[in-house]
């Protein structure tokens, strides 16, 4: 009962949080040059074409008036048709989201392949050659520019070894896309037997998320090795030494403790992650939310802009009050 | 004289077009048969179409890949701004009465070029103007249907005319600059023939016609079924759908990732490929691996420095065109110091025009050196005296009265390498003569906003201006006599005079020659411009793709002519 209490005052206090985002990013789209119906009618337009233009999406209503008029729409779920497309935002959110989320969770998921058993293994072999060439590993994680990393990947897996697919994007254009059910090609090619496209998207995904994942693993890394080296050093890790417990026992117990401040960083990246990453989207042609972010800012697309923002400050909302809830079961130190 | 006849010299009043299906039928049938009595010819004859009917079913199966480097945006034709990418699929999908003839001769780099000033019918058979040329009579083509079936003839063209003018759109202006500004100038005679009725004569009206901004023919009954009381044009739904009638049908569009092109089985007109499909690749250098990689037959958007990399490649063909796009920096005139003409005159001697040619047009281009670009009928660049000279620009602005030079704020859409490159040596030009630039990097709408706006005092972007009537009259008239256009706000009363008495005057009238030489001797002299490049147009393909054919006027790439052999 008193969890459900918590959940339910989590996610009302979303309301202010997300009232108060709506504002400033309605307030921040006006105030950046660049005038949106130049945009929509392009300079072969009359000034009377132009005025009707403006008249037509309300944007010689008053700031107040036009923020209003938004909040009301997005009350009824309406976050407005891109100026550019004229698509619906929403429909367009909906459609990347699900693109974003697929890259990011895979990615994600090979990151903390890597990065646990790397983090492990160096505290383990602490100042070793192991531990050197994990943060050797986890340098360059950082340091090497994703763009260049995806190029060069590309080139030599695609274009010279022939190992990785083409850089079409979530599937090859010689497979059609798997039935629509939840937007994630992985899933919903399992979920209706579609083998082809499972095998097609797996192909196109795995490239795109190691070089998304090997950029988020070295702080990942970085604080496994660290929990492990002070678990491992910690009174309760000498005592089961001493009462003669096995080595792997005493890494099992100590990676519990370790893997608690890897959880709020997984959160943390996981949380960054869903708003689309340019740099990756751009170079394996991922029409993921990234992309549409810098597409609709360099076009002053007041509707997309608004509200990729209102989504990308839900989606950490969430992700933090899943965190939370998993805390619970993971910390039993945590009460609410 | 209307344009067609302009280019043909003596062309009859009349334009016959190509052949319907039936009348093609009777007529060879009865030329067969006259030529069966003399033997060999008669088996050339029928050969032929058995060739043509070979290849296509040949190339049927094949699917065209293309690797572009955006989305479609607003797929309206007649509200679209056009950029590239809609433009090349807009021209595939709709129809239009008048378009460009292409002769079968192969041209530099051995593709056709498309004649931008002789024209042929596409949905129309033949025009035919009255004795004063104030009113042209179309006649449409028999039996000609939209992919549902619903009829082609002249009441669905008066339609699509009139919703033309009814949007109030780029198509618009571009009847309202021959006068043609009230749907009951477009008169509809019978089921096959309509006629446009102008105040004046004017030679401009066929070249106006041959593009989708004013002419796309779109289904009346897909419009209707979908327009509203508040929406009577459906703009909102033909954003992104499309009621088509061209040689393509948007088969599936899946946003952000790529589009399906089918051919239109009610088209009139071969079909070379019957489906193509377009990939969004935004990273150039993922375009180039597509390509090399023969992943993909078609890559567009390819960046002037990889041009001669790829032209190493045997199993490309590279196509660096010349084009007639201007790209210029421009000041506004009504602000300090630029109000002062030798101030102007001053930057335009202190440009590094060779420098800028071999660095950033990689050798590739043409230096512009006049407000009309080569290409376009009656250019001149004989007016030109700007030759790169540093004491020169000092010593004219000293007489401006900035010995001392000045500073200046030079403004640039942000991400593009060609205007930063550009800009950079504008500013490395112009402080040798002593003047400062300071380079400001706009986001791309903030940047195109101020542009409409007419708020910019000096800026430059690559992004340039095409006219897509081959006409030099119509040049100048957009980009100076018309608001609309004039970014820096120069307007030359002399030249604006010359320019609205002449505009709709046949292009060979010897006075319309001297007004147009008159015009760009003002205008090199005025320096409103800092004059600079004339970019080439760019495609990869791969060697075995064929039939391409380049059309100056829009630049866009009929997919129709395309084949995979």
């Amino acid at each position: 009962m008193k969890l459900g209490f918590y959940v339910a005052r989590r996610v009302l206090l979303l309301v202010p949080v997300l009232l108060g985002v709506t504002f400033i990013t309605f307030a921040l789209t006006r105030i950046i040059p660049g005038d949106p119906v130049a945009l929509i009618a392009g300079p072969y337009v009359s000034p009377d074409r132009k005025a009707e233009i403006r008249r037509q999406y309300h944007l010689d209503d008053a700031f107040y008036v036009q923020y209003v008029d938004y909040v009301r729409d997005l009350l009824h779920g309406d976050l407005g048709t891109s100026l550019v497309s004229g698509i619906s935002v929403q429909g367009e959110l909906s459609r990347r989201f699900a693109a974003t989320f697929e890259l990011t969770t895979v990615a994600l998921l090979i990151a903390l392949a890597l990065a646990i058993p790397l983090g492990l293994l160096a505290a383990l072999k602490k100042d070793g050659w192991v531990d050197g060439a994990a943060r050797i590993l986890g340098t360059a994680g950082i340091s090497i520019p994703v763009f260049w990393a995806g190029i060069m990947l590309s080139y030599l897996l695609f274009y010279r070894w022939k190992v990785a697919a083409a850089p079409f994007g979530r599937i090859d254009p010689q497979v059609d896309p798997p039935h629509h059910l939840t937007g994630v090609y992985l899933v919903d090619s399992i979920v209706t037997w579609n083998w082809r496209a499972f095998r097609s998207s797996v192909q196109a995904i795995w490239l795109p998320a190691f070089v998304l994942g090997f950029s988020v693993m070295a702080p990942v890394m970085r604080i496994v090795r660290q929990g492990m080296i002070e678990a491992l050093d910690s009174a309760p890790a000498t005592a089961l030494r001493a009462l003669g417990a096995r080595p792997s026992s005493v890494i099992r117990h100590c990676l519990k403790n370790a893997l608690l401040p890897v959880t709020t960083m997984v959160a943390i990246v996981y949380g960054y992650l869903l708003g689309g990453s340019v740099l990756v989207e751009t170079i394996f042609s991922w029409p993921g939310m990234g992309l549409y972010v810098y597409n609709s800012i360099s076009s002053s697309d007041f509707p997309a802009v608004q509200g990729f923002i209102l989504y990308a400050t839900t989606m950490y909302v969430v992700v933090f009050l899943l965190l939370d809830l998993l805390y619970l079961a993971l910390d039993p130190r945590v009460k609410y | 004289m209307s344009n067609e006849e302009r280019s043909e010299g003596a062309a009859p009043e009349v334009w016959e077009g190509p052949l319907d299906r039936r009348e093609l039928l009777v007529k060879t049938a009865a030329i067969g048969s006259a030529l069966a009595a003399s033997g060999g010819l008669a088996s050339q004859v029928a050969a032929a179409p058995r060739t043509i009917a070979r290849a296509g079913r040949s190339s049927a199966r094949k699917t065209l890949f293309v690797a572009n480097y955006g989305d479609m945006q607003n797929l309206d034709p007649h509200t679209s701004s056009a950029d590239t990418v809609t433009g090349d699929m807009l021209t595939n999908l709709y129809a239009i009465p008048v378009t460009f003839q292409v002769p079968a001769r192969l041209g530099p780099s051995r593709i056709r070029y498309a004649d931008p000033n002789k024209f042929r019918g596409q949905a129309v058979k033949s025009w035919k103007w009255n004795r004063n040329r104030t009113e042209i009579t179309f006649t449409v083509r028999k039996g000609l249907q939209f992919p549902d079936g619903t009829p082609l003839d002249a009441e669905a063209i008066k339609f699509s005319l009139d919703r033309c003018l009814g949007v109030a759109a780029v198509g618009s202006f571009l009847f309202g600059m021959i006068g043609v500004t009230k749907p009951d100038q477009f008169q509809l005679l019978d089921s096959r023939r309509f006629k446009i009725v102008l105040p004046k004569p004017s030679s401009l009206l066929l070249g106006n016609m041959a593009m989708f901004y004013g002419s796309a023919l779109l289904n009346p009954k897909i419009v209707k079924n979908h327009a509203t009381r508040s929406d009577p044009h459906a703009q909102g739904w033909l954003k992104t759908h499309a009621a088509e009638s061209g040689w393509y049908t948007l088969d599936k569009w899946d946003v952000g990732s790529g589009w399906t092109l089918a051919a239109n089985r009610e088209f009139w007109e071969p079909t070379r490929t019957k489906e193509i499909r377009f990939q969004v690749i935004p990273d150039a250098q993922q375009r180039e691996l597509l390509i090399r990689s023969g992943r993909v037959d078609l890559a567009l958007g390819i960046p002037l420095k990889d041009v001669a990399r790829l032209r190493r490649d045997a199993n490309l063909k590279v196509l660096s065109i010349p084009s007639r796009a201007v790209a210029w920096a421009g000041f506004d005139v009504t602000a300090k110091p630029f109000d002062n003409r030798l101030v102007r005159q001053a930057i335009l001697y202190a440009i590094p025009y060779d420098t800028i040619m071999r660095e950033v047009m990689r050798g590739q281009g043409v230096q512009l050196k006049s407000p009309i670009p080569k290409g376009t009928p009656n250019s001149s660049f004989r007016f030109w005296h700007y030759n790169t000279d540093y004491e020169k620009a000092k010593t004219l602005l000293r007489r401006a009265g900035y010995p001392s030079g000045f500073s200046a704020q030079l403004d640039i859409p942000a991400g593009n390498p060609v205007d930063e490159q550009t800009a950079a040596w504008i500013q490395q030009g112009l402080q040798k003569a002593g003047i400062d630039v300071s380079i400001n990097k706009q986001p791309a709408a903030a940047f195109t906003g101020q542009l409409q706006a007419k708020k910019h005092k000096f800026w430059f972007s690559s992004q340039s201006w095409i006219s897509i009537n081959n006409d030099p009259l119509y040049h100048l008239y957009w980009l100076f006599a018309q608001d609309c256009c004039t970014y820096g706000k120069y307007q030359n009363p002399k030249v604006v005079s010359l320019v609205n008495r002449f505009v709709n005057r046949p292009l060979t009238d010897p006075a319309r020659i001297r007004a147009v030489n008159e015009a760009q001797r003002i205008i090199v002299n005025d320096a409103p411009w800092v004059f600079l490049f004339q970019p080439p147009w760019i495609a990869v393909m791969r060697k075995n793709v064929k039939g391409f054919a380049y059309y100056s006027t829009d630049q866009f790439i009929r997919y129709a002519d395309l084949v995979k052999t």
